[in-house]
């Protein structure tokens, strides 16, 4: 009781603190995006306007539906008319994370939008459950008063259900095709189907009427879910499943249209007699010049037949038939619309089925084949097929491109082949059908798909981690990822392995799959555990052959759709959570002992290296760090045993990448989300090593990271330098630095080398604030993130191929990478001086403007710095090296390479080993202590740093042995210049550790700076002088962060401009004198600099396709954020000359030769983009391509489709360095 | 506050053989004490208790009411359930609001569907 008054204390502390944070929350802007709340109809779907113009004007209708189901109230509205509301329902049970609204406003707005008296109240929600106490009562109050409700059985719930108890017959009427959809065909009469379907019930004033429950499939709710596994999906079911579920909403609001259809069974008709199909209709009086059309369509929505008839009606029932033209056998939706004074009155379908009485019996057709296989087939026929019939069969694909087509005589069996073709899409169509004196008798289709149609290596990838809550049954599914496309995107990337629905390749996306994680699962730790071991082991054979299975399984499952990407999953681990000084099981030891005999050869030299006396390497057991501390004789087996575990890492994604390869040959392999600025001893993350051991990676942003592996990487990877997406810190709507970053990441990534962008992610539900969906429920982008599929749009047309076609200059410059030295340090207590030297080196190199590639010691071992020109190298605490690694680091110096280290560099070999004296000692003329050394924090002052540097770890204990100190921090020298052979040796004991130290990777700034940077910016520039080091590229006015990236293709040399958004509106700020309290509404006005390139070219300003001179600098307009892309030539480009035939065949290819002309000289290597424009004035996407020029030339093929409109046809070839373009124009011509 | 309760609650519970004079051999001064400074304590911990459920109980009162006028919740229903929310609160040291509205909810919902 004596804490009695601190207790009060806290509390009202509490109190306090939580009023404040309420008023906090009333001030806060509304950050999420409205459309997470209400769909917007931005995206419009392929769909039939049943009820559009509806007489009686726009059914007002409440939604209150479960958020990841929203598109299904856009699709009802692309049908029917409506003016409507929508209360969204979360999915999970965290509810919505939406300040400043709270449970309050939320209760609030359902109340108003009840009270506003909707004609029918829909609650789709997978349980009523999902709804609060307070929900329901609400809902069932304002129905119970007379508003009629609409809901779903399954799910009803005790308090619905008790409200529904007092059935009644439905009395709904209306003409739907019953039988020829597939969640109802079991129904043998509309009664039935009525009665099986929906049960309605009164309550109170009001009705409800509740769907009897069927198999839906996410994003729909309302509607059943596809049942086929088919290729060839009939789209059209899905507008028949709404309009029945729209004539329920009318029926249960009430609606009394002036005009009727009558239900009716399928319709069987021979096309064999003069077909005509009746429909009836009911008036309740008489309807003066009704229209009624009938729309003759396939599953597939394809229209075969429109008409239309204008009669008056009289009351009761009428009668219409409508004489039909031989349609081919097979079934039809006849969609009915009466229009009574131009809106309609009501809508049916009825299912129509032709009949013929010969026809296609059987067409058997290839599941898979290869893109350059013949399609083969066969053909059975049924029936007396008169003489002189044909087959035609025809190739269609998802573009709805017909690509190849055959006709034979008919006969009873009938084999055929279809002529070569080169596919764009890697689902194909066939369609067989029997013609008979010019007419479709019957038709068959059939689908497959191609195993071998993979994506260009070169050409620039968007992938998206999509469709979260996408089920593949839905027919949403394909119109979603086909809105995605039209985004950008090309590439999905999924855990969903499926092999019943590829709605990815029917969306003509590309699908890598998640195919496994490698990630230790310390949740299977037990006291059974041997200590130190992995769970899994990877060494294990037991584990080794489960990941093979799976593996293989998974790619046989994705094969036949053309995928050869695989990731091995995100944010994988050899370590992670409870797990330390892993691996010492069995296997893992084996493995070591190997991996110490081939090392070291023998047991003696081994011994020699450790101190020990071992009798075989078989004696030798790992020891943990803490174990090896402690004995300074387990010094090098401890590194050891991490450099093995660095292998180990290595070969399982090796030992997948095979397993995979067995079955897609060449498939490239890898994982993402894994390589990040963590430099931990203990992870295994080599990232030379495990960046050879496949071509698939995607990191997390970071300052790097993403260089090593861009700069490790196989050739021909596929590349991305960090997630981005839908991330808290930019994920804001009506937030400037939202947009900004999206302007502005894609490029940052694209500059450094990437060849892709990793989207996280789209899921139909999103929770408002915090990390989520960069997209609606609705299909359509959030604002804040819409920008980064504008500048990808951009990006692939040529500007991304033509940075991936290049090379990411080193300006000389080499950076060496060493994980031995990371292992090193840990063992010696600083792995935080290792980890933040390397985040801060590479930001230097950046805001110096220094180009340079990141090395391994075995690299250098190789003699990287003499084959690629390298000039420079810098070691970044390489206190471990190679006796090989050093000598030619020796050797470079002497023959005139500059060599720049921090402290203590190469005193260890790669075991972790104290050389006697240090291996580079003599080239930089010290004598260090060869020995542990514990580094003291210290200012260095004087020779070329005006002001001091900023405190900073120097190792006290180094002496001059011939070198010059021309720097001291207290008595040690800091800054030693020494002449080697004819190069220059320059170290400085001391670590740039201060200047970046962030690795918040998912932040709009990846990379923040302590206020001593500008004193850490300015010693390292000075080292650079002393060293020789000079900026390619100079800026006027210097801005901070502005950042220059060079690449260069052949004779063209690219320079991206770059400066993060958030950089450029402190440095704004700061010069406008902004108050800090207004600095979050700022935004910072384009600033005018000029940049010198160095030397004088042809400049053009690549984005805006803009010619800028012969010029060594050009003054430019630079909006925060923004990116910037000069190329430098060695001549201007007068022309790009076209060479196109002025006619062609639809089906045949059009080939057009295209010429980058330069005004003098030979033009070099370039990139070429191609648009197409068919007769309407309309691109043509899908025959849009970039192309590599080699010498400025290209020949580009158009495999032009059969059924291609004839016309005038345009095309447009744009040179992506310098924006100069062409076009041509072409006469297409029909099929012979 | 439910804090603070339930810190009550378990000192008075684990003192509990003392209050109920189960202590073993004769009664030291220390023990006296202590008993009196429990009793102190105990009276300080009822006045608390009364003075904030006299808070308590007009917010709570407020909600029962506005469940009597506007969703014709029958007085004495609400009675009740406010009757259950000062046991409840006595037991536990708290009373949850949105335990009384779930309450009185349940009861219109009931009624409602009835």
């Amino acid at each position: 009781m004596a804490h009695f008054p601190r207790l009060v204390r806290f509390l009202a502390v509490l109190v306090i603190a939580g009023v404040a944070r309420m008023r906090a929350a009333d001030e806060a802007p509304r950050q999420f995006d409205p459309r997470t709340l209400f769909p917007s109809e931005e995206v419009v779907t392929p769909h039939v306007s049943w009820f559009k113009p509806a007489e009686g004007g726009a059914l007002q209708v409440l939604f209150i539906i479960t958020q990841s189901r929203m598109r299904e109230v856009v699709e009802l509205a692309q049908r029917m008319d409506m003016d409507y509301s929508v209360f969204a329902v979360p999915d999970s049970p965290g509810g919505f994370n939406m300040p400043p609204l709270t449970k309050n406003d939320f209760r609030r707005d359902l109340a108003t939008k009840l009270a506003a008296n909707p004609q029918l109240v829909v609650v789709a929600v997978q349980r009523w459950a999902d709804l609060s106490l307070f929900q329901r009562y609400r809902i069932l109050g304002t129905i119970k008063k007379g508003v009629p409700l609409l809901t779903l059985e399954a799910g009803s719930g005790t308090y619905l259900k008790r409200a529904a108890k007092r059935t009644r017959p439905v009395t709904l009427r209306a003409l739907l095709p019953v039988g020829g959809l597939p969640a109802y065909s079991e129904y043998s009469s509309y009664q039935d189907f009525v009665a099986g379907t929906v049960e309605a019930s009164t309550f109170g004033a009001g009705t409800i009427h509740r769907l009897r429950p069927f198999a839906a499939a996410r994003p729909q709710i309302l509607t059943p879910g596809r049942l086929d596994d088919s290729l060839d999906p009939a789209a059209g079911e899905y507008d028949r499943y709404l309009l029945h579920v729209i004539q329920l909403m009318r029926h249960a609001a009430g609606v009394r249209p002036s005009c009727r259809l009558v239900p009716a069974e399928s319709a069987t008709l021979s096309r064999d007699t003069p077909m005509a199909l009746s429909v009836s209709l009911e008036t309740q009086g008489i309807v003066k010049a009704a229209v009624i059309e009938l729309s003759l369509r396939t599953p597939r929505n394809a229209m075969e037949h429109w008409t239309q008839v204008t009669k008056s009606l009289p009351a009761g029932r009428s009668d219409i038939s409508f004489p039909l033209p031989p349609m081919s056998a097979g079934t039809y939706f006849a969609d009915v619309r009466v229009l009574v004074k131009g809106k309609v009155a009501d809508a049916g379908s009825r299912h129509v089925i032709v009949t013929s009485s010969c026809g296609i019996a059987s067409f058997e057709a290839p599941k898979e084949l290869g893109a350059s296989e013949t399609v083969a087939g066969r053909v059975v026929l049924r029936g007396d097929v008169p003489t002189g019939a044909r087959l035609r069969i025809s190739q269609v694909d998802t573009f709805g491109r017909y690509t190849a087509r055959t006709e034979l005589p008919a006969t009873a069996e009938t084999s055929f082949r279809l002529p070569a073709y080169e596919p764009l899409t890697i689902v194909q169509r066939l369609v067989c059908e029997l013609v008979v004196d010019g007419q479709v008798v019957d038709m068959a289709r059939a689908a497959f798909s191609l195993r071998d149609l993979h994506p260009d290596r070169h050409a620039f990838r968007y992938v998206l981690w999509g469709l979260a809550h996408m089920s593949s049954r839905s027919y949403l599914a394909v119109p979603a990822y086909e809105t995605f496309r039209e985004y950008g995107f090309d590439t999905n990337y999924a855990s969903n392995i499926s092999d019943v629905c590829p709605a990815i390749p029917l969306a003509n996306m590309r699908h890598i799959p998640y195919a496994t994680r490698l990630h230790p699962n310390d949740g299977k730790i037990t006291a059974d555990t041997p200590p130190n071991t992995r769970i899994p082991c990877l060494t294990s054979p037991e584990y080794r052959s489960y990941l093979a299975a799976l593996l293989t399984k998974r790619a046989k499952i994705v094969r036949p759709y053309s995928v050869n990407e695989f990731s091995m999953g995100d944010e994988c681990h050899f370590r992670f959570g409870k797990f330390g000084d892993i691996c010492h099981s069995p296997t893992c030891v084996a493995a070591f002992h190997t991996f110490l005999e081939q090392e070291y050869g023998t047991i003696v030299k081994l011994n020699a290296e450790y101190g020990a006396s071992y009798k075989s390497f078989d004696d030798i057991e790992p020891a943990t760090l803490d174990e090896a501390r402690e004995d300074p004789a387990l010094r090098c087996l401890w590194i050891d045993f991490r450099r093995r575990m660095d292998r180990n890492w290595v070969e399982i994604q090796e030992f997948c990448r095979t397993t995979l390869q067995a079955v897609v040959p060449n498939a490239r392999t890898g994982y993402e989300g894994t390589d990040y600025d963590t430099h931990a001893t203990l992870n295994a993350f080599d990232l030379y090593r495990i960046n050879q051991s496949f071509d698939l990676n995607n990191t997390y942003d970071g300052a790097f990271s993403p260089y090593a592996v861009v700069d490790f990487a196989q050739p021909d990877a596929l590349l991305g330098c960090g997630w981005v997406g839908s991330y808290a810190d930019y994920k804001k709507y009506g937030h400037w630095p939202s947009q900004a970053y999206n302007w502005y990441i894609n490029w940052r990534h694209l500059f450094r080398g990437a060849n892709s962008v990793w989207v996280w992610y789209a899921a139909m539900t999103d929770r408002g604030i915090g990390h989520g969906s960069v997209s609606a429920p609705d299909f359509s982008l959030f604002q804040c993130f819409a920008p980064n599929a504008t500048e990808v749009r951009e990006m692939k047309q040529g500007l991304a191929r033509l940075f991936i076609a290049a090379e990411r200059e080193h300006g000389g410059t080499a950076v060496l990478y060493s994980i031995e030295s990371l292992h090193v340090a840990s063992f010696e207590g600083a792995h935080g001086h290792f980890s933040n030297n390397l985040r801060s080196i590479i930001p230097l190199l950046e805001d110096t403007r220094q180009p340079f590639r990141i090395v391994a010691p075995e690299q250098i071992e190789k003699g990287i710095l003499a084959k690629g020109h390298f000039q420079y190298l810098i070691l970044p605490f390489v206190q471990a090296l190679s006796g090989a690694a050093a000598d030619r680091i020796r050797e470079f110096v002497q023959q005139g390479g500059t060599l720049v280290a921090d402290v203590r560099p190469a005193l260890c070999d790669e075991h972790g080993k104290y050389r006697e004296a240090g291996a580079l000692d003599e080239v930089f003329g010290v004598s260090h202590t060869c020995a542990p050394v514990k580094l003291e924090k210290r200012t260095v002052k004087g020779g070329p740093f005006a002001g001091e540097v900023p405190a900073t770890p120097v190792d006290a204990t180094l002496k001059l042995a011939g070198g010059q100190a021309l720097a001291q921090a207290g008595d040690a020298p800091a800054l030693v210049a020494h002449d080697f052979g004819k190069g220059t040796a320059v170290l400085m004991n001391f670590l740039l550790c201060g200047y970046n130290r962030k690795q918040s990777v998912l932040s709009i700034e990846v990379e923040t700076y302590p206020e001593e940077a500008p004193a850490w910016l300015a010693a390292f520039a000075r080292v650079q002088e002393q060293a020789g080091m000079a900026p390619g590229v100079t800026f006027e006015p210097d801005l901070p962060h502005l950042r220059a990236y060079r690449h260069r293709l052949g004779v063209c040399h690219l320079v991206g401009v770059l400066q993060n958004p958030l950089r450029a509106r402190a440095q704004a700020a700061r010069e406008q004198d902004v108050p800090d309290e207004e600095l979050e509404a700022f935004i910072p006005p384009p600033r005018s600099i000029r940049v010198g390139f160095g030397a004088k070219a042809h400049v053009y300003d690549s984005r805006e396709g803009r010619y800028l001179g012969f010029v060594d600098s050009a003054q430019t307009e630079l909006g925060p954020g923004r990116a910037k892309v000069f190329a430098l030539l060695p001549y201007r480009v007068k022309a790009v000359a076209l060479r196109c035939p002025q006619r062609i065949r639809a089906g045949e290819v059009l080939e057009v030769t295209a010429e980058v002309i330069p005004e003098r000289g030979k033009a070099g290597q370039h990139v070429l983009h191609l648009d197409v424009f068919g007769p309407n004035g309309r691109a043509l996407s899908h025959y849009a391509k970039n192309v590599d020029a080699l010498d400025g030339r290209a020949v580009l093929r158009v495999p032009l489709a059969l059924n291609n409109s004839p016309g005038n046809w345009r095309i447009r070839v744009r040179d992506a360095a310098t924006g100069v373009s062409a076009e041509a124009t072409f006469k297409l011509g029909s099929l012979k | 506050m439910k804090t603070t309760g339930k810190i009550l609650a378990i000192l008075l519970l684990s003192m509990s053989p003392l209050l109920a004079g189960e202590s073993k051999g004769a009664d030291s001064a220390e023990e006296q004490a202590l008993r009196r400074r429990i009793a102190a304590g105990q009276a300080r911990y009822e006045a608390l208790l009364a003075t904030r459920w006299g808070r308590q109980e007009a917010r709570l009162k407020k909600v029962a009411d506005r469940w009597v006028t506007e969703e014709n919740v029958p007085r004495a229903v609400a009675d009740a359930a406010l009757k259950r929310m000062q046991t409840r609160f006595r037991q536990k040291g708290s009373a949850d609001q949105s335990k009384l509205e779930k309450e009185l909810l349940q009861w219109a919902l009931n009624k409602l569907v009835e």
